[in-house]
């Protein structure tokens, strides 16, 4: 199975510079915002997409365990869970997402953290919608 | 330049938070560098760039 990265260089070799543009979008992504988090996020996002590539996590399985059942999960921290709850609505229907989802995790994270968190949320939802795209239209490229 | 006219929504279009508020220098400068050299493919019809771009700027409101 090819990483995303992989993936990303191999259907994108013809246009260079929105590789590094994405290669760097995706590093800068997880500096501003609790690495673990995002992670969290990461995963959640690849179970609504049904996106299989990006299940695995080298989180601890207890937290990874939590994911899909988030809203019951008493190992996860009030800031995850409200990351949780704007990553769904965000990947769900990004036009409609409640103001309460994201006073929510202003609430948390403060409206830097908010600002960093939202834009960091793009890069990893946008990078797994890719991967899924290209799977069905260069299946011998990006499966 | 033509105005586009977005659809009538529900929800309100308040900023949640300060415009001035924004995501790190880095990422911010990252997504510009994304959006920049998506833009500059030259096997892509610009008007056809555009079109989706207005396209998903009315759908990805999430007003941050």
């Amino acid at each position: 199975m090819r990483s995303t990265d992989d993936v990303i260089k191999a259907v994108l070799q013809e246009a260079p510079g929105v590789v590094q543009a994405l290669s760097d979008a995706h590093g800068a992504a997880w500096v501003g915002t609790d690495r673990v988090t995002l992670e969290l996020c990461r995963v959640r996002i690849a179970q609504l997409l049904c996106n299989v590539d990006e299940y695995a996590s080298e989180l601890d399985p207890a937290l990874v365990g939590a994911i899909s059942a988030w809203p019951r999960s008493e190992v996860l921290t009030a800031g995850q869970h409200a990351c949780l709850a704007f990553a769904e609505e965000f990947v769900i229907d990004v036009a409609s997402l409640a103001d309460a989802a994201a006073a929510a995790v202003v609430a948390e994270l403060g409206e830097q953290g908010f600002a960093d968190f939202v834009n960091a949320l793009l890069v990893i939802e946008q990078r797994q919608r890719m991967r899924l795209a290209w799977a069905r239209l260069f299946p011998d490229v990006a499966a | 330049m033509t105005n586009v006219e977005l659809p009538d929504v529900a929800l309100p279009r308040n900023p949640r938070i300060p415009v001035t508020v924004r995501a790190h220098t880095d990422l911010r400068r990252a997504l510009g560098r994304w959006n920049t050299s998506v833009m500059d493919l030259e096997t892509l019809e610009p008007s056809v760039v555009e079109a989706i771009r207005l396209r998903a700027a009315s759908h990805h409101d999430c007003r941050t």
